[in-house]
């Protein structure tokens, strides 16, 4: 069963506080940041708290990923010499625009698990689409390594490429959305949303959870931790589609319809690609339920 | 600041400034904190530590400390020595 991620709670890595308080808060990843957030004379501190931290801490089931810069910067290599040997196997690379950026990560990565014997693919890549040519280009960069396990939005970077203002509503990364979401699709992998700014409209995170849930994406990068419980609950299959999809898969078990043929379901046709989705919303659900144990 | 001197870190809840001088002969460490009663050897030793893998016998190490956890105190001892170094480079 892959593991449950729906959250990916951001924390830039060079404050020490947050390396304990933010595992409190649950969410599924917390996502250290050695990219924005962090000013240019601080890489190196935030780079080897990030390691020293990683070494010493022990974040349960918690999943952690870093956000390195991106490999047109001079941090970059620095970056990844540094956290991967120390530990860390989950890599967001921030403003990918070609397949050549994954395969100079995958490159680098690969060299450096041989030197340490880290078993070779482990370590894994969450790609960051957050221009219109990343966009354009997502499908080969979805494929240019097996690594990619991920492709998160970046609304606030792709917006300022466009030139164009970020709405509340949305219309405007509609595309791009829909392209994540459907090249995540292609390759079996995750595709995480952008953040939401504005901590204080909860309401508007809301409505955006349930416009993103929509168009396929199952997982949210997050600024705050009031953030992590809001996600965590609008993304729930509602009570109706537990429901429906439990009734689905019962009546399958009754007839031989799994590879081929029709059922009637409550006067409704069930074939193939229902039961795909019944059995997705019930494995979401179990997933939901056994983590929050 | 002279050229053998770095620091790095700064004084904020759960976080150490430490500042590192290596125009000095042995080892001294100088901790300024709230906590120096409890945790100042712990403390001592974080910076011993890091001083020890790189083999320094020579450092005058000021550690001002609101909080800060071991992994924090080495981190910033590290990038510290680091800074020197790029300097003399």
């Amino acid at each position: 069963m892959k593991k449950l991620i729906r959250s990916m709670l951001f924390c830039p890595a060079n404050n020490p506080k947050l390396y304990y308080t933010a595992p409190v808060y649950n969410p599924d990843c917390i996502i250290f940041d050695l990219e924005d957030s962090i000013e240019v004379s601080e890489k190196d501190a935030a780079r080897d708290l990030l390691v020293e931290a990683i070494k010493s801490l022990d974040f349960g089931n918690i999943e952690i990923f870093v956000r390195v810069n991106s490999v047109t910067t001079p941090y970059f290599e620095d970056d990844i010499k540094a956290i991967v040997p120390a530990g860390v196997r989950n890599i967001r690379l921030p403003m990918c625009q070609t397949k050549e950026d994954v395969i100079k990560l995958d490159k680098l990565i690969n060299s450096i698990e041989v030197e340490y014997d880290i078993e070779i693919g482990s370590t894994k890549i969450q790609v960051g689409i957050e221009t219109p040519k990343g966009v354009l280009n997502a499908s080969e960069i979805a494929g240019a390594s097996n690594r990619v396990i991920g492709l998160s939005f970046g609304a606030e970077d792709y917006t300022a490429s466009l030139g164009i203002d970020r709405t509340k509503e949305g219309k405007e990364l509609l595309f791009a959305r829909n392209m994540i979401v459907n090249v995540a699709g292609m390759y079996d992998i995750a595709a995480t949303d952008t953040v939401w700014a504005d901590i204080n409209d909860s309401d508007g995170f809301v409505e955006e959870i349930k416009a993103i849930k929509a168009l396929g994406f199952n997982s949210k990068s997050c600024i705050h931790p009031s953030q992590i419980d809001i996600l965590h609950d609008a993304l729930k299959p509602t009570e109706e589609q537990i429901k429906k999809a439990m009734v689905i898969l019962d009546a399958v078990k009754n007839a031989d319809v799994e590879n081929g043929g029709v059922i009637q379901v409550d006067g409704k046709m069930v074939d193939v690609p229902v039961i795909t989705k019944a059995k997705k919303i019930m494995s979401l659900y179990e997933k939901m339920m056994k983590w929050e144990k | 600041m002279d050229k053998l001197q770095g620091s790095c870190g700064q004084v904020r809840k759960s976080d150490v400034k430490i500042t590192v001088d290596l125009d000095t002969n042995g080892i001294e460490i100088i901790i300024i904190s709230k906590f120096d009663k409890m945790f100042g050897t712990h403390m001592e030793e974080a910076v011993k530590e890091v001083l020890a893998e790189q083999d320094i016998k020579d450092a005058k190490i000021v550690i001002e400390d609101d909080g800060a956890l071991d992994f924090t105190i080495k981190a910033r001892t590290r990038t510290a020595l680091k800074r020197i170094h790029e300097v003399l480079k």
